[in-house]
């Protein structure tokens, strides 16, 4: 009775067992598919593209006069010091501004979203000036937080004088004291009056710049006074590096692009010049003097009529004649978005067309400033298209792909993304990070390896047991060494002292190679003298001996070896050699530090394996006459092959994954460079550097869960691969 | 055969999981913790029994000087605790809109999008309280001959884009006046030799920083670092880094500046004219509009912007405010004259 009593407890015991293991192991299953479906769950807004809605038109507040244009204002930016004294003023940023030309007057209204029930009050008249021979074909403007730009050419200035065209720049400021509108008078010494008005004007409010664009020519004057401060920028006070610079006018010709040019507009955040000339896509540097091209033309599948681009981020909008909306990144050339503007033909009556100041009969199309809404204003009508779209402008193909951004010498991938900040467009390019995620990976190995296949083979088939129970844990529990101690170690205290040992560090392989060679060769010299040495063989603590004697001699003489090996300085010489950058934080010290890391894992896994391999393997081998070498090269090794294999594998991926080490021990430098002495970035440093500050939802943020889940993807694909094999292994030896 | 020590992977994975569970219970509990405290422990004026936490998350650049306001507090109200965390200015935002930290110390006024995520969030702008000047120094290695440098070409050596102006990037010491080889040990070299390249390692903060923004939009006219900078983690890594790389340049704030660096003379595009890079340092707070300050944080803004506050600035290397705009802060902030 009792007997069975007890095996009833023990079946319920064991099934108990059995189902908790399995339930564990289903829980570890569904924890990695929900932890994957975050990483995806999170980074897929990234791949939605854009959708555009139906058009819906909107009243316009009217003054009873012709209104010109309706311009989106950002919000509006306050100095920290007014803030404190309260937020009332900030309300104002949602007011939008409204420029009125009647007769030759020009009134700036203030279009209040606060009153929108009392009619009469909703424009309030911030300002108005005489503008005495305005050609309104010619009028321009640009908004930014703080009021608007506005270039105008006097049609009186044909009569007076036919050579030169006067144009006239306007600001309104929000932010004087009290608002008002200046009045500068624009230089155009050598462009002909009937030029100007035919050319195409671009304008830059926060930068104070104004572009005149005709065919291949351009006149482009860049004015402190006429900067207003955009919405977008952080930084209240203006470069220092811009300061004591001279106001400028110069003129040039577009390299590259024929005389039959078509729409032109600033690219994405301003930083380049889009010309449409022969259905391609031309790209200008407007930071550089000359505005140099960027990049060979990119193919347009349509014949732009308006182009536009939005300020933060990289994307640009074209219209055809027949209101087909094209949306394309100009930096990749990328097609975006192409469809047909819905409803498709308005009805253009209504007011009469004459009312209208624009003189396209298309209407005027603006975009506003947070690029969520196209419209058309037609015959004091406006027409708005929402444009919905998750981030259309980060593309699988733009994080790969090097792109040649304003201001650049050339195509970079370049990791830039800390622009929002001070109001530029971040920069995306993942290739730098993933270069350096392998390149630290791959120089833990070469570290990693030799060290941990040496003493796992020694440890694992020459010790003899009682000494291999001392040594291998003693080895596995470096495992256990927190690897921010390595990072802190090799990046304060080994960065500077590796430069300063480099000569003895560049010889310590050369020497590790020549050693041994040089010791047999003496071992043979010794041989023919004596037949002492014939019996017996050299020592391991010899070999040892002479290792750490000669080691010690090249880093107790580096400075006499830098002398005359390297000329004084060994950085300079690799730099006159082979052209390389010597850099304190490098490929080198993130090899060192990581291959510390590394090592205790694939030891252990190494060890295991050839101890694993049945003695009696080895044992048959020795048996036939061969030797223990011979025996470990031919029978061991690729017996245990499967499993170093893996072993390289683990210890990869856990190179792929470190964290801290790179981040300490690394300056971060996003480059794509091979050589051991240049630094690099990796992706996992990147994620723990800027997933704090990144925005939660936008872009960057995104970005960092896609990179996350590539270092997911890389390190379980590979830590698979090595199980696969190590298991390949245990059942090849567990019939003996 | 022997058997491998160690946990099957179905174990082992499930153990990381446990411990990573384990380490975010302490970050929920202290997200409750600070709900609690913000619903009311701290209300009552400012009295010498003031007792609860305070927490500071922000600015690495403010991270010694807070501190040392923090002591102050401490002493002043010995019930008051304050905990200081100084990661990075981009810190700060987040923390404050979260409701993690009660103050958020920048060295950087906050970016519109920072501010937009605020006033998404509650529905009214953030308060900036300027506490201090500060100065950013550009240095390299004491042995280093270079005394001065231009801002253009300062933008040459540190950016990719030299949107200053400068006719070309500068990537070797050999570029600048002075920085020929002469480095006091250096062998003497004949005549007619060529100069041997000195290529210029570039160290400066990581993108966190608002030393990082500053420098970005002030110095490179808002163009980018190159990507060789050397990005590092706080103010002391970058003096000690340069102070162990000859050729070595770096930015960071002055306060951080010791004997085994050089500061160099800054001048502008004209290069004549001496320029210095100051930017305002700066508190920020959430505070409710027209509603009084209260408790704990009236406390401490209280002791910033006071004569011992502002003794404090001056002795962690920074320029206190003039004396005038303190009490104009205050005025505004509701405290009593000083």
């Amino acid at each position: 009775m009792a007997e069975r009593g007890t095996s009833s407890r023990r079946r319920a015991r064991d099934r108990l067992a059995t189902l908790s293991i399995n339930l564990a192991g289903v829980a570890v299953l569904g924890l990695i598919a929900l932890m994957l479906a975050f990483l995806v769950y999170v980074s897929l807004p990234l791949a939605e593209g854009m959708r555009v809605g139906e058009g819906r038109e909107l009243e316009l507040p009217t003054t009873g006069r012709h209104v010109l244009s309706q311009i989106d204002a950002g919000l509006w930016q306050l100095p920290p010091e007014a803030a404190v004294s309260g937020p009332s003023r900030a309300r104002r940023a949602q007011a939008d501004l409204a420029l009125e030309l009647f007769g030759e007057e020009l009134f700036v209204y203030e279009l209040s979203a606060a009153a929108a029930r009392d009619p009469a009050r909703r424009a309030r008249l911030l300002g108005s000036l005489a503008t005495p021979g305005i050609d309104p074909a010619t009028l321009s403007l640009d908004s930014a937080a703080d009021g608007v730009l506005i270039v105008y050419r006097e049609r009186s200035a044909e009569k007076t004088a036919e050579k030169t065209a006067s144009l006239q720049a306007l600001v309104f400021d929000r932010r004087a004291v009290a608002a008002s509108l200046r009045r500068w008078s624009l230089p155009a010494p050598e462009m002909a009056a009937a030029e100007v008005t035919a050319a195409t004007l671009l304008l830059d409010a926060p930068q104070g710049r104004v572009l005149a664009l005709r065919g291949d020519r351009y006149l482009l004057w860049q004015f402190p006074d006429l900067r207003l401060r955009s919405g977008l920028d952080g930084a209240a006070e203006p470069p220092l590096g811009a300061a004591g610079r001279r106001d400028r006018a110069h003129r040039g010709r577009l390299a590259g692009l024929g005389a039959g040019a078509g729409p032109a507009a600033w690219g994405p955040g301003r930083e380049t010049l889009l010309v449409v000339g022969g259905a391609e896509l031309h790209r200008f540097d407007v930071q550089r003097p000359g505005l140099p091209r960027l990049g060979p033309p990119r193919a347009l599948p349509l014949a732009p009529v308006w182009l536009h681009s939005e300020r933060n981020r990289r994307l640009t909008y074209a219209l055809d004649a027949s209101n087909t909306l094209l949306v394309v990144a100009p930096g990749t050339g990328q097609i975006i978005y192409r469809g047909r503007l819905q409803p498709r033909d308005p009805d253009p009556g209504g007011a009469a067309p004459d009312r209208v100041l624009d003189h396209r009969d298309r209407g005027h199309f603006s975009l506003s400033a947070d690029g969520r809404y196209l419209s058309r204003l037609q015959a004091a009508r406006v027409t708005r298209w929402p444009l919905h779209s998750g981030s259309p402008e980060t593309r699988w193909r733009s994080l790969w792909t090097a792109q040649w951004f304003g201001a650049y010498d050339g195509p970079t991938h370049t990791w830039h993304p800390d622009g929002a900040v001070i109001g530029v467009l971040s920069k995306y390019g993942l290739n730098p990070l993933l270069y350096g995620t392998f390149k630290a990976a791959l120089y833990g190995m070469l570290i990693a390896l030799p060290l941990a296949l040496g003493a796992a083979i020694y440890t694992g088939y020459f010790l003899a047991p009682r000494q291999r129970d001392l040594v291998k844990p003693a080895l596995e529990l470096l495992e256990a060494f927190p690897t921010v101690v390595l990072g802190f170690i090799a990046g304060l205290w080994l960065a500077p002292r590796l430069l300063d040992y480099l000569a003895p560090v560049l010889l310590l392989p050369l020497m590790a190679v020549l050693l041994p060679l040089l010791l047999s060769a003496l071992h043979r010299v010794l041989q023919r003298l004596s037949p002492r040495f014939q019996r017996r063989p050299p020592r391991v603590w010899l070999l040892g001996a002479a290792y750490i004697l000669l080691g010690g001699a090249l880093l107790g003489n580096a400075e006499p070896l830098e002398a005359w090996l390297f000329q004084g300085d060994a950085g300079a010489w690799l730099g006159q050699r082979f052209g390389l950058r010597y850099e304190q934080r490098n490929g080198l010290l993130v090899g060192l530090a990581m291959g510390i890391a590394i090592t205790p894992v694939m030891f252990s896994l190494i060890e295991d394996a050839i101890h694993a391999v049945p003695r009696s393997l080895s044992d048959g081998s020795l048996a036939l006459g061969a030797t223990r070498w011979q025996s470990l090269g031919r029978v061991v090794l690729p017996a245990a092959s499967p499993a170093l294999l893996s072993a390289v594998l683990i210890g990869f991926a856990r190179g792929l994954g470190e964290t801290v080490i790179v981040l300490l021990a690394t300056g971060n430098t996003p480059l794509m460079r091979a050589d051991p002495f240049s630094g690099l970035r990796s992706l996992s440093a990147s994620i723990a550097i800027e997933l704090p500050e990144a925005p939660v939802g936008g872009v960057h943020f995104r970005l960092l869960f896609v990179a996350a889940l590539i270092l997911f993807l890389l390190t379980f694909v590979m830590n698979t691969l090595a199980e696969v094999f190590r298991q390949r292994l245990r059942y090849a030896y567990a019939a003996r | 055969m022997r058997a491998r020590p160690g946990l099957p992977v179905c174990l082992r994975l499930p153990l990381c999981f446990g411990l990573l569970i384990c380490l975010g219970l302490p970050l929920g509990a202290a997200r409750a913790e600070n709900e609690r405290r913000l619903s009311g422990d701290l209300s009552g004026s400012l009295n010498a029994n003031l007792s609860g936490k305070l927490v500071s998350t922000g600015s690495d650049t403010l991270g010694p000087l807070s501190s040392q306001w923090a002591e102050a507090l401490g002493r002043r109200y010995p019930g008051l605790l304050m905990q200081v965390r100084a990661i990075g200015s981009g810190a700060a935002p987040t923390a404050l809109i979260q409701g993690t930290a009660d103050v958020g110390p920048m060295s950087r006024p906050m970016s519109p999008a920072e501010e937009r995520a605020f006033v998404r969030r509650f529905g009214y702008g953030p308060t900036a309280v300027p506490v201090a000047r500060d100065e950013i120094a550009v240095f390299v290695h004491q042995d280093n001959a270079l005394e001065r440098i231009s801002v253009p070409q300062l933008d040459a050596v540190f950016s990719a884009t030299r949107r200053c102006g400068y006719h070309r990037s500068i990537r070797d010491w050999r570029r600048l006046d002075g920085g020929a080889d002469e480095r006091i040990d250096a062998p003497a070299r004949p005549l007619n030799a060529p100069a041997r390249p000195r290529p210029i390692s570039l160290y400066g903060r990581s993108a966190t920083s608002g030393t990082y923004s500053f420098f970005r939009s002030r110095v490179l006219c808002r163009g980018d670092f190159a990507p060789d900078l050397n990005r590092l983690v706080g103010s002391s890594a970058v003096v000690r880094a340069v102070a162990r790389d000859p050729r070595g340049v770096g930015y960071a704030s002055a306060g951080y500046l010791n004997a085994n660096v050089k500061r160099l003379r800054l001048l502008a595009a004209d290069g004549v004219t001496e320029v210095a890079l100051s930017r305002s340092l700066y508190l920020y707070i959430n505070r409710r509009p027209q509603a009084a300050l209260e408790g704990g944080l009236a406390a401490f803004l209280d002791l910033v912007l006071s004569a011992e506050g502002q003794r404090a600035v001056r002795r962690s290397g920074y320029l206190p405010l003039s004396a005038a705009r303190v009490a104009r802060l205050r005025e505004s902030l509701g405290f009593a004259r000083d």
